[in-house]
């Protein structure tokens, strides 16, 4: 495994590998889940706040990617509905990876989480980099 | 796939540079490393995008031609920064030391094991202040001094700001930080639920301010800006704990009085942070510079909105409630890893040779060194008596810490201590 998915200071990457497992095995060329145990962990970690102590930047970078790829009904209105959603996904991400075999029939699970690692993985991205932007550049630079 | 073949293409060439630059000849071997660490990240990234074909998911695929440009975006610099520290223009004299150092103060408090490695190198950025944290390179400590000053030992104390922002993500800081900050900020907000519905047209209660996800993207910033400023003051702190006085002149060297440009959202305002230096200074027994406030002004008042200056101010009241906080951990996590204070014996013996112009053979510490280095610098009476046709003063002092910097490196080599 590249160093670099050993951390999760990059959320991007870590949701866009996962969102390649969950499209191989759709096309049925899945070998092992590496990227997929590491966001459930994530999701876990969040779904340890309070929804009084949800850090507000993982909580938007989250809410947006549901907001995004309608995994769930509808994006939540509050904390308690986002770390509601974030059990739901790690569940279904969880019993994925444990039988990858029940879902080849029902592929609209499999669709739905692969939609929503993409939202995230682009949804992570763009908070930083907007934060980032904020940022006063070289006066120079462009 | 026409953008697929590009992010390849682009990809390959990334490698293409790395292996050429591999071909340099490198002073220490921890550069070389780190270029290896690139290069499979870079292999890793080419084989994710050259698996695909026309049945992948055209949304998986643009997605991983995404991360595959930020990858370059990202780390592009970090190659020329590598490639720099090549340059005969880098005092390489104080890379082993400054490694041991990193070493013990890393290893002594990482959360989890790692191998510590460090490349010094120079950048066409009037900064020492880049590169703080790179995923791909977990363990190395990376100092960049501006090409202008990289063989000017005297401003070696702001590497301990560096090896700062190193330590910050080895022992997870902001994982310990994250409660108490956001109990803060929720608090400052509570405080004046008055002016932010007003500032931001809401109808928030102190009950929905954390709850409600409307509400939480309104003050997200805040809660982010004030984790970079506890971060960039805990690095001052261990600058000053391990360099003592010399990390506040090598930082007044560097950026007093101010600079043309409007104030970073994710540092204090300049004299805040230099209050805070102060602070901690004081704490740790660290003489301060006589009417140091003097040296500074303020920065050019931040960019934004009324609602992100109100969001800034959250922040700045948020850091201002933990700075004492700060300043303990930062000398804990020193104490941890035994690491003295800058010794004023010590000092005096490296500077009465340096008063005779001549590089002393047992110096202690690079801290030692360099607190030594600026009470030379800072006496005008230097050499008064000793004749140098045609040679600036400030030239000879440099060379003669470099000198003793490469004899405390040799003796602890001699000790064992690679």
């Amino acid at each position: 495994m590249p160093a670099i998915m050993a951390l999760d200071l990059n959320l991007s990457l870590l949701a866009c590998r996962a969102a390649i497992e969950l499209d191989n095995l759709l096309l049925d060329r899945i070998m092992d889940f590496k990227a997929m145990p590491l966001l459930a962990e994530t999701l876990k970690r969040i779904e340890s706040s309070t929804s009084f102590s949800l850090d507000p930047g993982e909580a938007l970078v989250l809410n947006r990617a549901i907001a995004s790829s309608s995994i769930i009904a509808k994006p939540s209105e509050t904390t308690d509905q986002l770390l509601k959603s974030a059990s739901d996904i790690r569940g279904l991400l969880e019993k994925v990876m444990a039988n990858p075999q029940d879902y080849k029939s029902n592929t609209e699970v499999l669709i739905n989480l692969r939609a929503f690692c993409v939202e995230l993985s682009k949804s992570a991205a763009s908070y930083n980099r907007t934060m980032d932007e904020m940022e006063p550049k070289h006066p120079f630079r462009r | 796939m026409t953008v697929l073949l590009y992010a390849v293409e682009r990809i390959k060439n990334c490698i293409n540079e790395l292996e050429a630059i591999s071909k340099s000849e490198f002073p220490y071997a921890d550069s070389r490393e780190a270029l290896n660490q690139l290069k499979r990240l870079f292999e890793d990234q080419l084989t994710e995008l050259q698996q695909f074909d026309e049945k992948s998911n055209p949304a998986v695929v643009r997605q991983s031609c995404t991360i595959s440009l930020d990858l370059i975006v990202k780390y592009l610099p970090l190659l020329g920064f590598i490639l720099r520290s090549t340059n005969v223009r880098n005092g390489f004299e104080v890379c082993r030391p400054l490694l041991r150092l990193s070493k013990t103060l890393l290893e002594a408090n990482a959360t989890t094991s790692i191998s510590t490695h460090l490349i010094l190198s120079s950048e066409w950025d009037f900064s020492p202040f880049t590169y703080a944290k790179v995923p791909a390179l977990p363990g190395f400590v990376l100092i960049g001094f501006p090409a202008t000053e990289s063989a000017n030992p005297l401003i070696l104390p702001l590497s301990g700001h560096e090896i700062g922002h190193s330590l910050w993500i080895v022992s997870n800081k902001t994982q310990k930080y994250q409660s108490i900050l956001h109990d803060n900020i929720v608090n400052l907000l509570t405080q004046q639920i008055d002016r932010y519905n007003e500032l931001f047209r809401a109808t928030a209660t102190p009950a929905t301010i954390t709850t409600d996800m409307f509400e939480l993207e309104s003050w997200a910033p805040a809660q982010f800006w004030v984790k970079k400023q506890v971060e960039e003051t805990f690095c001052d702190f261990i600058g000053i704990r391990l360099f003592g006085t010399a990390y506040l002149y090598s930082f007044a060297y560097l950026i007093a009085p101010t600079w043309g440009s409007a104030r970073p959202y994710r540092y204090p305002g300049q004299l805040t942070r230099v209050a805070n230096m102060k602070a901690a200074a004081t704490t740790y027994g660290v003489q301060i510079p006589e009417n140091y406030d003097s040296y500074f002004e303020d920065l050019i008042p931040p960019r934004g909105t009324q609602t992100d200056l109100f969001l800034l101010e959250i922040a700045d009241k948020a850091l201002s409630a933990v700075v004492q906080e700060i300043v303990t951990d930062a000398n804990a996590d020193i104490e941890k890893a035994n690491i003295p204070l800058p010794s004023s014996p010590n000092q005096q013996q490296i500077l009465d040779r340096f008063h005779k112009v001549v590089p002393p053979e047992n110096a202690e510490s690079l801290a030692d060194i360099l607190n030594a280095a600026w009470l030379a610098a800072e006496d005008s009476t230097l050499w008064k008596g000793i004749p140098m046709k045609g040679t600036n003063r400030i030239t000879i002092l440099r060379d003669l810490v470099l000198k003793t910097i490469e004899i405390l490196d040799i003796n602890q080599t001699l000790k064992g201590d690679t």
